[in-house]
């Protein structure tokens, strides 16, 4: 599974040379991965709390006792 | 596959770099917001600061009241700074020079055609061209340094050959 | 530039003026689970970048959780069923956390800090990380690890106090694919040892022809958990429509059973130079825990719970929202969301049957201030 990931992986993100100049589009706010600080924080926990899954994103954030 | 392999070996991005010492490439550019085309050629004989930014470039966005400043000091001693515009649109550069206004000259790349003749490595890239049309140094980046080192180099080259 | 390379992580700069480049921001989000939980939670925060090299933020944020949470699961009706066996309670949960990275060129040095308090729960964490941009910034790879201390207390038993470790590790790949698109990829590998029962959750199951005629169990889990998540995000750009495309999958796997499958898929459109509305959709399914059931079998085993969030379900989560980017450099955003699980909604496999449809909805206002 896991070397099934990798190469699917590798295999995906190709081979990309923009040059530093032509990063407009790249610059944009809607093309960030996450939304601002805050409502990324807010929302962290909103899913998690309902379901088994979690995380993925980063890593040292803390636990929750979220019943 | 090999691209990201390449990069992760730390293999050199091989291509002819404008670096001081060399004659500044030519350089004939619409201008921005203006009828007419902006050109080096016309500049000879002035020391000339060639400067490509960005308003989504966040150290070109801080750079500007420095040049700004700069152009406006020198100009009467044969000085002028050609900014050369990255922003997708004209739209956003227009926005942007709305807020900061600047009494430099400015010129559009909508084709790369400049960008890729001066081969810039970095937002922004500013370009020192004395009196004769060489580049005498390279700014990548911008920073507090940047700005102090500046107003030195320009007024050295513009004692030459006054 | 030398020296300043050889300066130790954590010194602060000498020159700590006012930040070159930051933003403050304030946000709210309200929950509510119909009949069930509310939650409100304001946070406030600030980021700032000084000297060129060096990065600060910081938050703070106070979850206010009223309501019951169902605590029973039992069959009494015929049917297992959660009911709610205690008084409706207001919980109050403060949460600080502290950010700080070095830029060396092309390396960057973070360090971070958690800290969540609540009446009956105390997580501190701290994670370190580092990223790496290569290909002139085509291409940036990061790694990280963490790890986190929780203490578990409960209301409603004094004489619980136990304890949780968890450690987790990250890699990650950012790549540009062309000027217009990107795909981030990270994998987070954690485990975890400790305490995992939830105190407030028993099970209670009626067996009327059986002696004795019912079976009672609290919440028994597992004293370890190992997980694997790897989330990958794709944002693609299309000039000609000012619209862009969000991608999100997540797989998440770990050694109590669970396997589940994370997709989000949003569209950001924007009119003009100030608004953008970004409507999207969440699908989300996943297996049930090993030790999952939601009635106490005979004989009575090690394992067990009754808990919904480790059952078999699925969930749609439509979500829409609103942004105003003013030229001053504030912004204003409004989303709107509402949450639907069941066990009708899983796809890939049965849901369990004695999955109670979940139905929330969810609102966030925020706005920031970039300088």
């Amino acid at each position: 599974m896991k070397a099934l990931a990798l190469t699917l992986l590798i295999a995906v993100t190709g081979c990309a040379n923009v040059a530093p100049y032509q990063r407009a589009h790249l610059a944009r706010p809607d093309m960030a991965f996450e939304s601002n600080l805050g409502v990324a924080k807010a929302m962290e926990k909103t899913f998690p709390a309902k379901e088994g899954a979690s995380g993925g994103a980063s890593v040292g954030g803390g636990g929750c006792g979220c019943n | 596959m090999r691209c990201i392999l390449a990069a992760l070996l730390f293999i050199p991005m091989l291509a002819v770099a404008v670096e001081a010492g060399q004659p500044a490439p030519a350089m004939d550019a619409p201008r921005l917001g203006e009828p007419g085309n902006l050109t080096l050629q016309s500049l000879r004989g002035k020391v000339v600061y060639v400067d490509f930014w960005a308003s989504w470039c966040v150290p070109c966005r801080l750079s500007m009241p420095t040049l700004d400043g700069l152009h406006k000091r020198h100009a009467d001693r044969g000085f002028a700074v050609v900014g050369v515009n990255k922003d997708a649109t004209l739209g956003d550069a227009q926005r942007f020079l709305k807020r900061v206004p600047v009494s430099f000259l400015l010129a559009r790349d909508d084709k790369d055609t400049v960008a890729k003749a001066f081969d810039v490595k970095a937002m922004p890239s500013g370009y020192l061209i004395d009196r004769k049309g060489k580049v005498r140094k390279v700014h990548r980046g911008f920073t507090a340094e940047t700005a102090a080192t500046l107003e030195q180099e320009v007024q050295d080259l513009l004692k030459e050959g006054a | 530039m030398q020296a300043a390379l050889a300066l130790p992580i954590l010194v602060v700069p000498a020159r700590a003026g006012a930040a070159e480049v930051g933003e403050v921001g304030i946000a709210v989000l309200g929950y509510k689970e119909r009949g069930l939980i509310k939650v409100t939670e304001p946070i406030i925060w600030a980021k700032g970048r000084f000297a060129e090299v060096w990065e600060v933020s910081g938050s703070v944020a106070v979850d206010i959780v009223s309501g019951a949470s169902p605590q029973l699961v039992s069959n009494a009706t015929g049917q297992p069923m959660q009911t709610i066996t205690g008084a409706s309670v207001t919980d109050r949960r403060k949460i600080w956390d502290a950010k700080v990275s070095r830029r060396f060129d092309d390396t960057t040095l973070a360090a971070s800090r958690n800290v969540s308090r609540e009446e009956d729960y105390l997580s501190h964490a701290f994670g370190i990380e580092v990223r790496h941009d290569f290909n002139q910034r085509n291409t940036t790879l990061v790694a990280g690890y963490g790890r986190s201390n929780d203490r578990i207390r409960s209301s409603d038993d004094p004489l619980l106090d136990e304890g949780r470790d968890t450690r987790e590790y990250m890699v990650g790949l950012v790549q540009v694919l062309s000027p217009v698109a990107v795909v981030q990829s990270t994998l987070v590998a954690t485990r975890g040892e400790g305490w995992y029962n939830d105190p407030y959750k028993q099970t209670l199951t009626f067996y009327p022809s059986g002696s004795p005629p019912f079976a009672f169990s609290g919440d028994l889990r597992p004293s370890s958990r190992d997980t694997v998540a790897w989330l990958t995000r794709y944002r693609r750009h299309f000039p000609g429509s000012a619209g862009t495309l969000h991608a999100d999958y997540r797989y998440f796997h770990d050694d109590w059973g669970i396997r589940a499958h994370t997709l989000e898929v949003g569209w950001v459109q924007s009119f003009g130079a100030r608004w953008s509305l970004r409507p999207a959709l969440r699908y989300y399914t996943q297996t049930a825990a090993d030790f999952y059931s939601p009635l106490v079998p005979r004989p009575q085993p090690a394992l067990i719970s009754s808990d919904q969030r480790l059952a078999a379900f699925g969930g749609l989560s439509p979500s829409l929202k609103a942004t105003l980017r003013l030229e001053s450099g504030t912004t204003f955003e409004a989303t709107a969301g509402y949450v639907y699980n069941s066990r009708s909604m899983r796809v890939g496999g049965e849901g369990s049957p004695a999955f109670q449809p979940l139905r929330a909805y969810y609102g966030v206002v925020s706005i920031v201030h970039e300088f």
